[in-house]
């Protein structure tokens, strides 16, 4: 666990990064270092005055990280919290607290195929093309159907127009790509957008500060 | 050679010298915690029947198991948790044993877990069970022995927090829901997951038990929530059961360990098997829960004595290490074998010495050189010589 004194958050790099650091911006905290294009992976918040609300007595750093990592690292409590996306959160599992729901980075699971078709008709056994087969097992099996998954790593739309699959599990954000490929959604999965995780030890020991940095975000949020 | 011939399977390692050391020393002190306390040690087979867990219907999932078959072609698995085999025993081969009974033990348990996770798979627990006793002293009795050994291991810079089982479960069926949205509903509260949460049980909005299910999550701290709690709730049993986590709060402070207990009401684990108190500890350094237990009286009826118990498990990998007790060589003791009982006296009497297990005293020197020891002891029958080790 980091020391007592210390906040570590781990950020999920691009998009939420950003995002989440305007939000510590509204709160008080000076994140110019980060925006400064500096290569550094761990970067330390100067402890802000006069604030609004109170801010954690304890320093804040920030880790910058891919998403899957910032789940790795919260649960073996080298950070004390994360902001990821839901679906990583989905995808990859554990065990950490989900506190706060950002609402940025929204967007969704959805289950999507060619144009037209039906996808629940007949018997044969469904094959789905996916980057997220545990989202799409989690699915199929809520709907008691046994399906076929199969693991595609670069553009899953590919998969239906090559036959190779009857439909994918991606995330869809505007449908663009589906529709300039013929595809349409048959169903949607689950909405996703960025969550803010946190460390169940974490938590326990240093619960003012970390709740003290949730009100933080929380109204920062509400002002935006 | 083959990787398989020279690594160890992922989730298992290899522990050497000052680890070793250190993985031991947190074991001695939790049991001798637990010792102190009148638990007395009892070791069951590493492998067990699988039907064993099955009829504990234990939370343990089966992916998570180790199963394999014996040469009979019965299904038998690594021992994936310590208080089932225990329930065992007590129900069968102690079952003349006067109650309450005070177990102990001091071993793995195997669980399989998701590849590159850096999870371990073989968990040393120590752990206590107290069998046939149920109550408030015993609830307290347990407790403080929980309390006693992280006492042991993280000095004062621990938290043991409790909850309730019979909270949620008073709540979730005063709902009109079925089994899965139940689950929802529960997982949503271990995970923390408010704002999930609120959505799940919006459709119970005008229920009574909405408002404290809503807030479970965020019910944990100093005797304060317990207040919040029956503010937010009639149900008589939930008003019973925080009563009596309050009592046992103060008795817990009463006795020594009033900075170290706290509650968390949101304690929703494993609701298929406790019945009453769950705990869960944490040590400064350690990243995860250290501890886990709690109440669980109709594990033993399931092996066929009906009887209340209540325990609880350390992990010990879990748990953060001291300082390692340095354990320098100093001094090399060479002999001949005619001079072997001085030697040995010797080396029992002088800290830091050992035997050098050399025919010649080149041989041995060249070994205290290398070993970076000073002195070089030559025992003979004309008594003790004690030569400088040049590096």
């Amino acid at each position: 666990m980091t020391s007592r004194n210390t906040i570590r958050i781990a950020l999920t790099k691009g998009r939420l990064e950003k995002k989440t650091l305007e939000l510590l911006e509204h709160s008080g905290y000076d994140v110019s270092e980060l925006r400064s294009g500096s290569r550094k992976l761990i970067f330390t918040l100067p402890q802000p005055e006069n604030t609004a609300l109170p801010v954690p007595e304890a320093k804040v750093e920030l880790v910058l990280a891919k998403a899957a990592d910032v789940i790795t690292y919260v649960e073996h409590g080298v950070c004390d919290m994360g902001v990821v996306g839901k679906d990583t959160i989905m995808e990859k599992g554990g065990s950490f607290y989900e506190t706060l729901d950002l609402g940025f980075g929204k967007c969704k699971f959805a289950l999507a195929g060619k144009k037209g078709e039906d996808f629940y008709e007949g018997y044969h056994t469904r094959v789905i093309a996916t980057k997220y087969p545990e989202v799409t097992k989690a699915f199929f099996s809520k709907k008691h159907m046994d399906v076929e998954t199969i693991k595609i790593e670069g553009s899953v739309e590919l998969a239906p127009l090559l036959e190779l699959a009857d439909a994918i599990v991606d995330i869809v954000e505007t449908g663009t790509t589906l529709k300039e490929n013929g595809l349409e959604v048959y169903e949607d999965v689950a909405p996703i957008s960025a969550r803010v995780i946190v460390n169940v030890a974490s938590m326990k020991m240093k619960k003012q500060n970390i709740l003290r940095l949730t009100k933080l975000l929380e109204a920062a949020l509400e002002a935006k | 050679m083959n990787r398989y011939a020279i690594s160890t399977p992922e989730g298992t390692r290899d522990r050497l010298f000052e680890a070793a050391g250190l993985f031991r020393q947190n074991e001695r002190r939790i049991r001798a915690a637990l010792e102190a306390r009148g638990y007395e040690e009892v070791i069951t087979p590493s492998i067990e029947y699988y039907e064993v867990f099955q009829q504990a219907d234990s939370s343990i999932s089966q992916e998570s198991m180790y199963m394999m078959t014996d040469r009979n072609g019965r299904l038998v698995v690594m021992r994936p948790d310590n208080t089932v085999p225990i329930a065992r025993v007590v129900s069968t081969k102690l079952d003349e044993e006067a109650l309450p009974l005070r177990l102990s033990y001091m071993q793995k348990v195997h669980r399989a877990r998701h590849a590159n996770g850096g999870h371990s798979t073989e968990i040393m627990q120590g752990g206590a069970e107290l069998l046939g006793a149920a109550g408030q002293m015993a609830d307290l009795d347990i407790l403080t022995a929980a309390f006693e050994a992280l006492e042991a291991v993280g000095g004062k810079n621990f938290r043991i927090e409790l909850g309730h089982a019979g909270i949620y479960r008073a709540l979730i069926r005063s709902l009109d829901i079925d089994r899965e949205g139940a689950e929802t509903i529960r997982r949503l509260i271990e995970n923390k997951t408010y704002a999930a949460l609120s959505d799940a049980l919006e459709p119970f909005k005008d229920q009574e038990a909405y408002h404290a299910l809503l807030a479970m999550p965020t019910l944990f701290g100093g005797s304060e929530v317990l207040e919040e709690a029956k503010s937010l709730t009639s149900n008589q049993k939930v008003l019973k059961a925080v009563d009596y986590l309050k009592d046992l709060m103060d008795a817990i402070a009463a006795a020594g360990f009033a900075d170290n207990v706290m509650i968390d009401l949101g304690l929703v684990h494993g609701m298929d098997y406790y019945t009453g108190i769950m705990f869960c500890g944490y040590v400064g350094g350690a990243g995860s829960t250290v501890l886990q237990g709690g109440r669980y009286d109709h594990l033993c009826a399931k092996f066929g004595r009906d009887i209340p118990a209540a325990g609880f498990a350390v992990d010990i990998e879990a748990l953060p290490t001291g300082k390692p007790e340095s354990r320098a060589v100093d001094e090399l003791v060479f002999c001949k074998p005619e001079n072997l009982k001085d030697a040995l006296t010797y080396v029992h009497c002088a800290p830091g010495a050992e035997l050098a297990p050399c025919d010649t005293k080149e041989q041995a020197m060249a070994v205290a050189a290398k070993k970076g020891c000073g002195t070089l002891v030559v025992l003979t029958d004309g008594g003790i010589e004690k030569l400088e080790v040049k590096a």
